[in-house]
């Protein structure tokens, strides 16, 4: 169920209705959602629920085991079990087969030609994040920082809950699972505040996401006849989609889980005005982002130790988190490629030099455009379908062929036209830059219905595209 | 709750406002402005008599220089769509005919889309109609062949919006700044240009017995006057003809088989369609072989 289909419309408004005005009791409320977030699920594959259901009832019970057990030992085998069946699942639903062809071709290269076999299964939507919920909760019991809840309910719906579960934000125990035990009243600046972010989040999706995909998709398939500057707007273009549409995601998903009395994490801050990469990796993809630091970075050492070790935990933090994202060489790319990026700044000790506050000084600026270029860099490495196609992308960009520098993507269309409705969203971001949208604050009824106008004027809906982050 | 409910009354009442004020306006600019497309050029046609019109795919839009018909003196229309469906043809036609438009030949290019169960439009036809929903003899067009006629009429803007690729916000503006469209419809050929490599194609191993769309583009043909000249254009040398051509002249009157008429493979596009050197060498054929 796409958040931008008619389906999903007709789904929420019950869901609202019923939620509020059927379920008085907090228990009835948690089945209600659990029943609605199964439905959610099911609607796009009803088989793998299971999967969902597996995690659900393991971690629930292994979790409490380990609270219970006062042997170290033991305590340290159930938080094992947890994570060989969780990662085991998405090792054999996201990356077996990646593991089996990588094999198969290196031994080809030494002249071994094996025939393994791979599986012919699809990548369940969501796994990679409801694995890591999941994983969150048992660690933050196996640590001590979080009593295990007795109210599987409560459990169930915190791992299924419907807004999230399929991209995110990847929410921990310790803040959405208390909500589930408290009965909600209702609060309108409360729910106001989540159509808000329902309606930014669309405009980030069917308008700048959607617009710049049509381009984006034409530009990366026909690459090879492309000049310099259409492939530089390519790579551009692309970083705008994956923004607006991942940022579009959450925020849907944050102002869903607020009609219905719940307070989400936040996953992006404008994260194109960051002066540096550190400073850009706190902005874009928090909950992931916050979720390695965590569980990975920091017991590998974090900062701590000798610049050998700092530089070894970060690429190991950025090629996981490339792997993550799927089961592709480029992933793993971009992901080094970003640890590259970021370790000058560790080094020189400016990686937290940048707090929440932008300033925009002619430094300033020249730091953020900077950032920008070379996220939109390594962004080739993310769209692109395999590490030829990326390379060969780039060595065509650095061709510097500037003839004829508007073509006809198709019928009527330039390259250049996307470059106002960029603008536009940039200057409309600028305004909510201290905002959780550019919607709220004075005049925010007027601000609505105008992002609702240009929603229809410019959104695209005869061709549309699914989330991108529902392929991870 | 009640604060929230009429918060959420005023939004829907202020999408609906939204969604009527734009119908309104985006219909009224695309009717007053200049066709950007073919089927609303065949529209605009009135009372007017041509001696030949080509009817077909891109594989006619591309390869009917109709610069090289005027030179001998004959009125010509190209109406060759990319994408078309027989279903776009016989649309077409039909228009034509209701605006009393005449023709001395009248030629029909067939290939595999003879084997097109449906006599539906495709979506670019479809949706360069759709502004006109609300006309008399467009609404009845619709109602006949549009599974989605009743959101496409009464809710106000939907066709717009599910349409966004060919008639939302950049075709408004375009006919709002009357920007003359890339193509000349007087003219109604668009060369292509170059060749890239060839790829192996192939035509269908079978043939459908009875075509309904056939039988009703010859239906509107003979009611105009006219027996139709149908015609498969060229192919490349890399084309696996797999006995279709046979096929389709046993099964269709008037047939001629062009498909092999171009030797030169250096003067295709793709396998499909002919670039401006192929184009040209084609219609001399035609031009030699009927008139």
């Amino acid at each position: 169920m796409l958040f931008n289909s008619l389906t999903f419309l007709v789904f929420i408004i019950i869901v609202f209705f019923a939620f509020w005005f059927l379920f008085k009791s907090v228990k009835k409320q948690n089945i209600f959602i659990l029943a609605a977030s199964y439905i959610f699920y099911g609607w796009w594959d009803y088989r793998f629920l299971f999967l969902i259901l597996f995690s659900t009832l393991l971690d629930f019970y292994l979790a409490k085991k380990i609270y219970k057990s006062t042997n170290k030992r033991k305590q340290k085998n159930y938080l094992w079990l947890s994570l060989i069946a969780n990662l085991g699942l998405l090792l054999v639903f996201k990356y077996y087969n990646f593991f089996t062809n990588s094999f198969q071709d290196l031994c080809s290269v030494l002249g071994v030609h094996l025939k393994l076999s791979t599986l012919n299964v699809i990548l369940p939507v969501g796994i990679s994040f409801y694995t890591f919920q999941t994983l969150s909760y048992t660690i933050d019991v196996y640590r001590a920082k979080l009593k295990p809840t007795k109210d599987f309910i409560a459990f169930a719906s915190f791992v299924t809950f419907f807004p999230q579960l399929v991209a995110g934000p990847i929410e921990r125990a310790t803040n959405l699972l208390p909500q589930f035990y408290k009965n909600k009243k209702f609060n309108f600046d409360f729910a106001k505040s989540g159509v808000e972010l329902i309606i930014w989040g669309l405009f980030k999706k069917v308008v700048i996401a959607d617009s710049c995909a049509v381009y984006v998709d034409y530009i990366f398939s026909e690459y090879e006849s492309q000049n310099s500057i259409t492939l530089i707007l390519g790579a551009v273009y692309f970083a705008f989609q994956i923004y607006g549409d991942f940022s579009g995601y959450t925020d849907i998903a944050i102002g869903t889980g607020r009609l219905l009395g719940f307070n989400l994490l936040p996953n992006f801050k404008t994260p194109y005005f960051s002066r540096n990469i550190a400073e850009f990796w706190r902005r874009w993809h928090i909950s992931l982002t916050t979720w390695f630091k965590d569980y990975i970075y920091i017991p590998l050492g974090g900062s701590r130790g000798s610049k050998r070790l700092q530089v070894r935990n970060v690429f190991v933090i950025f090629l996981i988190s490339g792997f993550w994202h799927g089961a592709n060489w480029t992933y793993l790319f971009w992901g080094g490629l970003n640890a590259i990026y970021f370790i000058p700044s560790m080094l020189l000790n400016n990686n937290r030099k940048y707090t929440d506050k932008i300033e925009f000084s002619v430094l300033s600026i020249l730091k953020m455009m900077m950032t920008f270029a070379i996220t939109c860099f390594a962004w080739i490495f993310f769209r692109a379908n395999s590490l030829t196609i990326a390379f060969g992308y780039i060595k065509k960009i650095f061709e510097f062929d500037i003839s004829n520098p508007i073509k006809y993507l198709s019928i009527d269309r330039y390259n250049i036209e996307m470059i106002p409705l960029i603008t536009l969203f940039l200057i409309l971001e600028l305004i909510g830059i201290n905002k959780e949208t550019p919607l709220l604050g004075k005049y925010s009824y007027l601000k609505t219905v105008s992002v609702l106008l240009l929603i229809i004027m410019l959104g695209v809906f005869s061709n549309q595209k699914d989330f991108i982050y529902f392929q991870f | 709750m009640k604060k929230f409910l009429k918060y959420i009354i005023s939004i829907v009442f202020s999408l609906l406002l939204i969604a009527v004020l734009l119908d309104i306006v985006y219909t009224t600019v695309i009717e007053k402005t200049i066709p950007r497309n073919k089927v609303r050029y065949a529209l605009s046609l009135k009372d007017k008599h041509y001696d030949v019109l080509f009817l077909g795919s891109s594989r006619v839009q591309n390869s009917i220089v109709t610069s090289m018909f005027k030179e001998n003196n004959i009125t010509i229309l190209n109406m060759g769509l990319e994408g078309a469906t027989l279903g776009d043809n016989w649309l077409m036609l039909d228009l034509l005919k209701k605006n009393k438009v005449t023709f001395d030949r009248i030629f029909v290019q067939l290939d595999y889309m003879y084997n097109s169960k449906d006599n539906s439009f495709s979506d670019r036809s479809k949706s360069n109609l759709l502004p006109l929903i609300r006309k008399k003899n467009i609404r009845e067009i619709f109602k006949k062949t549009d599974t989605d006629f009743n959101k496409n009429y009464y809710i106000p803007f939907y066709r717009y919006l599910t349409n966004s690729y060919s008639i939302g916000f950049r075709e408004f503006v375009s006919s709002l700044l009357n920007k003359k469209p890339r193509i000349s419809f007087e003219d109604g050929f668009t060369p292509k240009y170059g060749n890239s490599k060839l790829a192996k194609e192939q035509l269908p191993k079978s043939i459908i017995s009875h075509s309904k769309i056939y039988n009703k583009i010859n239906n509107t043909c003979i009611s105009m006057g006219v027996e139709p000249i149908y015609f498969i254009a060229p192919y490349c040398s890399k084309m696996i003809d797999n006995g279709f051509v046979k096929k389709l002249d046993s099964v269709v009157n008037n047939f001629y088989d062009y498909s092999r008429s171009i030797k030169n493979d250096n003067n295709f596009s793709n396998c499909s369609h002919l670039n401006i050197d192929g184009a040209k060498e084609f219609t001399e054929v035609i031009i030699n072989d009927f008139f």
